[in-house]
Parts: C-alpha cells; sequence; structure tokens
C-alpha cells in the first residue's frame, strides 16, 4: 500500500476516534465514500426534520455533533421545521428540549404536529412585558433573558443526562441587536461543547446567528402562508456550492 | 455488659414539670435527653419504648473504670439533667432490663449471677414488661415516642395469672421449673418466661439509628464579597458533608446555605444580632455530589445575592436514604440522579416554575397549557441506531424523497405553528364588512399594516359561569368570549388576533411561524 494511502487511513481513524470524520467530506469525498464498507465505521447522524423535500436538500436531516440554525423573517416557517424535527425525534424515543428565552412556544399547535411532551423538556424565560415599558428596561429584560437561555443551552448540552437527540434555541423574536451583543466567544464555545456529541443543536432567528463548520444554515424565504400554506427553504452548507433556488415544503393550511 | 436506664413514669412526670428545658430554652422531653445520655456514653444504644434505654458499655472500663463507676457517672449524668432513673448493669441485656424496672438506684450483677440476682423478683415483673421484651425478640421493638401497647406483641398476661395461680411467687420459682414440663403446658411463651426469668440473652443488642446532623460552618476571618471567594468556601464545607453523606448511604434532598453577613438590610436576625441571609433549595433527587451541591448553591445566589460581604458560612442538608438504580443492559439509560441534576440547575437558573414538560389541558381557553415534571419514559433509543436506520433508509433507496425518518402522521404536511404572546397585544383593528382590514398595536417590532388575507372568525367561550372577567387572557380562571382571527399583513407577517365580544376590544394573540 503506497504510503500516502496508510498515512491517510492513520488520519481518518484519529479523527474518527475524535468523532471528527466529518470533516473529511471537505476532502471532496461524500459521506458514503468516507464510512466506506466498513460496518464499524462511524456513521453519520442526522436527525430528519419530517419535511421529506427539505430532508432531501439536507442529505437526510440535521447534523448531530453540530449547530446548525433555521433563519428567516417572521411567518416564514422557522418553528414549523423545528416542530416537526421535535415530532420526528420524540417518535423515534429521543429526549429533545426547546430553550423558549421569551415564553413563545404554543403546546396546543405543536401538539397537532405530533409532538410527545413526555420527552421533550420545555426551559421558559421570562415573556415579553406590556408595550409601554421604557426601551432601556426592555433591552436589559432582554438581554437578560438571553444571556440566561444561552447558559440553559450550555447545560443542557454539556448534560449528556438527558440523552438529548435534538435542542432547539428559539431566538426568532428576539432583536438582533441584542443577538450581538453576546460576545462571539459564545457560540465557538457552544461549537466545542457539542462537537462529537449526539444531539443535534438549532438555533431559530431572523438572521444568521452561529454556525458551526460541520453544520447547516436553513435559509427561509417569505411567503403567504394563508393563500398558499408551506415554505420556501434553502440550504447553505460550508465549503459547498448550494443552489440559490429555494424549494418548496408543503404546509397544513393554518394553526389549530 | 449493658447498661439498662429505666425512667420511671412519676420521674418522668416530674421531668415534665420542672427542668423541661434544654440549656438554650429548648423544650426537651424526657424520652429524648435520656437518649441523649445514653448516646454521650455509648454509640451503641437501643430503646425499649419511651422510658427504658440499653446501653453497650463494653468500651467503656478503659475510659471510666469498673461497671460500678460507669453506673455511679451514668446516674449522675441523668441527676444533672434532671432525670432519676433506674440503673442495672449486667453482662444480659434482659436481666438488665428486669432489674432496671424492678429496683431503683443503681444494680450491678456480677457475670453469672444473673439467676440468682433475678430470683427475688416478683412475678409480676414479667407482666410489666414482657410484652416489650416480646416484641423485642420479635425484632418489633417499639420505636421511640409510639405507645407501648402499638407493637402489636400480646402481652404474657394471661401465663403469668396461671403461673401465679400454679403458687408461684418469684422469678426463681419460675426459673426452677423443669423447661420440657413448662413447654408442655404453656407452650413456647411459657419457655420464653422461663429464659428471662434466669436472665438468658434472647438476642443481641440492636443499637437505633442515629439521627446525625449534616452540617458544617466556617467562621471566615476577613470577610468576603462576590460569589467567586464564596465558591471556594462552599467547597470546603460542602467536601467533607458529602463525604459523611458518602459513607452513611445518604443523599441530601434539602440544601441550606445560610450567610451571616456583616451589614446590610435585616432579612432575617441571626444569633448575637447579626443579619443573615439563608437560602432553601430543595433538591429533585437525593444527591451527595459536592460539585453539584456547590454549582446549585452558586446558582440560587446569583439569582439571589447577600446583601453585603460575608464573614461566617453555614451549609446544611436535610438527608434521605440513598437511592439504588438498576440500568438496563441494552437500552440507554437515563441516569436519573444526573438528569435530575440537570433540572436542579436549570430549575436554579430559569425558576423552578419554569422547566418542565408541556401538557395540555382540557379546555378550550386560547394558549391554555400546564406544566409537568419532566420524566421521559425509560425506553430511550440510541441516536446511533436511529441515525443508521435513516442511512440505511437512504442507502437502499437513492431517491431523496426515502430520507426523511418516520413522523407521526408522514402522510400529511406539517403544520403551522404558533407563537403565542402571554400577555395579548392590544391592537387597533379596521374592520370592514365584517372583517378586519387594517391591525396596528403600539409594540414595537408588531407595528402591523394592512391586511392581505384574512381567515376566521372562530369563536370561542368558556367559564362564562365564573364572576370576575379578563377578556381572552390565557392561563386565567376568568370567562372569555372572543372571535378568533389568522391575518396576513402587508409585510408577510401572520398574526392571530382575538376580539374580545364583551368589551369589543382586540388583542394580537400571536403569530404563525
Amino acid at each position: 500500500m503506497p504510503a500516502a494511502a496508510v498515512d491517510r487511513d492513520y488520519l481518518e481513524s484519529l479523527l474518527r476516534d475524535r468523532k471528527l470524520d466529518h470533516t473529511c467530506w471537505g476532502w471532496g469525498l461524500t459521506p458514503v465514500q468516507v464510512r466506506g464498507s466498513d460496518p464499524m465505521n462511524p456513521i453519520r447522524w442526522l436527525v430528519p426534520t419530517g419535511m421529506t423535500e427539505l430532508d432531501a436538500r439536507l442529505e437526510g436531516g440535521l447534523p448531530r455533533g453540530h449547530l446548525s440554525e433555521v433563519i428567516g423573517p417572521r411567518s416564514s416557517g422557522r418553528l414549523a421545521i423545528l416542530v416537526s424535527a421535535l415530532a420526528g425525534a420524540t417518535s423515534r424515543g429521543e429526549a429533545v428540549a426547546l430553550i423558549d428565552p421569551l415564553d413563545m412556544f404554543d403546546p396546543v399547535t405543536a401538539s397537532a404536529s405530533g409532538v410527545d411532551f413526555q420527552r421533550m423538556l420545555w426551559i421558559r424565560g421570562e415573556s415579553s412585558g406590556s408595550a409601554r415599558v421604557s426601551l432601556s428596561s426592555e433591552y436589559g429584560t432582554l438581554q437578560k433573558s438571553l444571556d440566561r437561555a444561552v447558559k440553559a443551552l450550555n447545560i443542557v448540552l454539556q448534560a449528556e443526562a438527558g440523552g438529548f437527540g435534538l435542542v432547539v434555541l428559539d431566538l426568532g423574536e428576539v432583536a438582533a441587536q441584542t443577538i450581538k451583543r453576546l460576545p462571539y466567544i459564545t457560540w465557538l464555545r457552544l461549537h466545542r461543547v457539542i462537537e462529537g456529541s449526539e444531539t443535534a443543536c438549532v438555533l431559530i432567528g431572523s438572521e444568521p446567528i452561529a454556525r458551526s463548520s460541520g453544520g447547516v444554515t436553513v435559509q427561509l424565504a417569505s411567503g403567504s402562508r394563508l393563500q398558499a400554506p408551506g415554505l420556501n427553504a434553502r440550504v447553505i452548507r460550508a465549503r459547498k456550492v448550494e443552489s440559490d433556488q429555494y424549494v418548496r415544503v408543503p404546509l397544513s393550511a393554518a394553526a389549530c | 455488659m449493658f447498661a439498662c436506664l429505666y425512667l420511671p413514669r412519676r420521674a418522668s412526670s416530674a421531668s415534665d414539670r420542672g427542668k423541661g428545658q434544654g440549656a438554650r430554652g429548648i423544650p426537651h422531653d424526657p424520652h429524648t435527653t435520656l437518649l441523649q445520655i445514653a448516646r454521650d456514653f455509648s454509640p451503641r444504644v437501643e430503646t425499649h419504648g419511651d422510658h427504658t434505654v440499653t446501653i453497650d458499655i463494653s468500651g467503656l472500663g478503659s475510659l471510666i473504670g469498673e461497671p460500678r463507676a460507669i453506673g455511679e457517672e451514668l446516674r449522675r449524668t441523668a441527676a444533672d439533667a434532671g432525670l432519676g432513673v433506674h440503673i442495672a448493669i449486667a453482662v444480659s441485656t434482659t436481666t438488665a432490663i428486669l432489674l432496671a424496672h424492678a429496683r431503683a438506684g443503681l444494680t450491678v450483677v456480677a457475670p453469672g449471677t444473673e439467676a440468682a440476682t433475678l430470683a427475688p423478683l416478683p412475678l409480676r415483673v414479667l407482666t410489666q414488661l414482657g410484652f416489650r421484651l416480646q416484641a423485642s425478640d420479635a425484632g418489633l421493638g417499639p420505636q421511640p415516642g409510639a405507645g407501648s401497647r402499638e407493637s402489636g406483641a400480646r402481652s404474657p398476661e394471661p401465663e403469668v395469672d396461671q403461673l401465679h395461680r400454679w403458687g408461684l411467687r418469684t422469678l426463681g420459682d419460675l426459673a426452677a421449673l423443669p423447661s420440657s414440663e413448662l413447654s408442655a403446658r404453656l407452650g413456647h411463651v411459657g419457655v420464653r418466661l422461663q429464659r428471662w426469668a434466669r436472665g438468658e440473652e434472647m438476642r443481641p443488642l440492636v443499637p437505633a439509628a442515629v439521627g446525625e446532623l449534616f452540617e458544617e460552618s466556617l467562621d471566615l476571618e476577613w470577610p468576603i464579597d462576590g460569589l467567586e471567594p464564596l465558591s471556594f468556601v462552599l467547597a470546603r464545607l460542602l467536601e467533607p458533608l458529602c463525604d459523611r453523606l458518602e459513607r452513611g448511604d445518604r443523599g441530601a434532598v434539602v440544601l441550606r446555605v445560610t450567610l451571616t453577613l456583616v451589614t446590610g438590610p435585616r432579612h432575617s436576625l441571626g444569633e448575637g444580632g447579626r443579619d443573615r441571609h439563608e437560602r432553601v433549595l430543595e433538591l429533585p433527587a437525593p444527591m451527595r455530589d459536592a460539585r453539584v451541591l456547590r454549582t446549585l448553591a452558586l446558582l440560587d445566589l446569583e439569582s439571589n445575592p447577600p446583601p453585603a460581604a460575608i464573614d461566617r458560612v453555614a451549609v446544611g442538608v436535610d438527608v434521605a436514604e440513598g437511592r439504588v438504580l438498576q440500568f438496563g443492559l441494552f437500552a440507554r439509560a437515563l441516569p436519573t440522579d444526573t438528569l435530575a441534576t440537570l433540572l436542579a440547575r436549570l430549575g436554579a437558573l430559569m425558576g423552578s416554575d419554569r422547566v418542565g414538560a408541556p401538557s395540555l389541558v382540557d379546555t378550550y381557553r386560547p394558549g391554555a397549557f400546564a406544566m409537568a415534571k419532566f420524566d421521559p419514559p425509560r425506553t430511550f433509543t440510541n441516536p446511533r441506531l436511529c441515525a443508521s436506520e435513516s442511512d440505511a433508509l437512504r442507502r437502499a433507496s437513492p431517491k431523496p424523497s426515502a430520507v426523511a425518518g418516520p413522523i407521526p402522521n408522514s402522510s400529511a404536511p406539517p403544520a403551522s405553528v404558533l407563537r403565542r404572546f402571554r400577555s395579548p397585544i392590544p391592537a387597533r383593528v379596521v374592520v370592514e364588512q365584517g372583517r378586519p382590514v387594517r391591525v396596528t398595536t403600539d409594540r414595537r417590532g408588531c407595528a402591523g399594516g394592512r391586511v392581505e388575507h384574512c381567515e376566521g372568525p372562530w369563536r370561542s367561550s368558556g367559564d362564562w359561569w365564573r364572576s370576575s372577567h379578563v377578556p381572552c387572557a390565557p392561563h386565567a380562571t376568568s370567562p372569555w368570549n372572543c372571535d378568533e382571527w389568522d391575518v396576513e399583513l402587508s409585510d408577510g407577517t401572520t398574526y392571530r388576533i382575538s376580539q374580545a365580544h364583551d368589551v369589543g376590544a382586540w388583542f394580537v394573540d400571536g403569530l404563525v411561524d
């Protein structure tokens, strides 16, 4: 066997030992090629979203052990994707966690998607107050809620206890300026915590927030939710050129 | 050697009336005092009801001296505590108990003379404590504070009456009877009474469990301010505490942190007139990991910081028995302890009522839900297996449509989900021909706009039989009567709005996402 091939095999085995074999994909190999024919090789772990068209674009689903994000404007279907993924994960017997800094999750409509609440840990922040609070106090409350939510995410990701298959941090209604006040090391630390674990972590936001190198970004475009129920999504991932075309995913007509 | 301390009932009553208070003014019942005196001499103490305590004094010879000296010391200590007790010392607990009940003062029985010492005692002494001994023989000794007659054991009074009718008057008379003849007439109860009369040991002493206090404290040379130095102090206190818990196979269920402050507002006045900052954490499961306990305490103190510098730290725990967990061989086990720790940490950070599993409630009230304890079923599957199934599915079919994992109702498209404002936002809605055409609010980031499309109304009402009324307020017990609409605005956002019929006010309840 050529020395280069031996070195490469050795390098790949080292990466597998640290559960970093996904980095081999950047060498131009597909996941199947990386996995090879050895059944003992680690596989690429995925969490399907339950939306067929989107999972096809995602090559199976959201990657475990990485930080991914679902971004888009309001009413673009960000939460619908994650609730569908939560429903799929709980139906497979996995525990899931939702960190909800502004306490906006609605269990009634989520139950229609099939989420098994027995397996769902819901961490609620303080709900947004009335419209007449002062600007500074609202920003202060938001920042405090966000800080606590990130700490809670860190605790959940560090805990092997829950065996969580999917962890979602919903920042969809948190202002982008508030998120940007967080030091960027926050997300790098989360990358490090989740790397190699069996948990897929997903952030929901209106703008790109953070994504680990092996994670994916699902970008959604606005569209009518009442006249033509559905969402328009495209996938962005590192070191891979994606098509600019959005895929159309049908949704049922309206929330219950 | 064993010593028995018996507190006669009249002495107990006198003690109640007289010196019924401890050194700190805390009322002590005579039984507690008696037990404490016994524990001061030996850790091997057994209680027999409220008034009798047996002590193993085998190791006290080198410390105090002869058995009589030990007995004198016991009597002096009890007298100092205001208790006039009968004390008997013998090789067998049976002899000591019988003599303590029959004779006042101090009685010391030389080894080998038990039967001779007991012989002159009246037969009726067996009636007074026979049931208690019988319960002890069966391992059913009454617990301290329990009524003597609650042991469930039968009193040997009928047999003693029969012996009395036979003309027997003393224990010596009973001890002299042939055992086989006695067994033929009175059965095993008769034999047992005879063995008591001879002072024979029936069973070993069973020490009562010690109610150990799990507390640690530290007086600081210099006051500290802030959580970082406090974390080191807590670690120093919690580590030995957790070692004691480990040795005793106990787990902490309640953690109490008491910080004595230098100055500050008076939350509660401590000893010596100084302020104290007390925090009590109820733990979801018994735990004895010092790091976890320290983290929980710090998280709680971070949310509720002390108002001034600290010069004394005390930590105490309420304990429960340690838990034994059985894990499965194949299924991925969910470690309950660590899950409980996770929930405790999250509860300390977010608030215990903010962490749990959502659950639905039996009502049509918009947005109604409840929080349940997060306790997922113990049938966790390994994500590796799930992923391999998904991967196998993908390999089996090259078509992308085969990639998606199983979800419930996979034939139906996923549903839209609502983000709900827990406090509905008051809105101004322009209505034309019975349908909303414009929605505006004063909420920043939720200005509103022209309605491009709307669906509704969905009318719901309930709890109208109640008195108070808060229109369309979720989670309230007030009545509601409203119409809900889904409106798509010109900016592309779809809102759920509602109109409270009684007052005509409009609210934005949430947005579809």
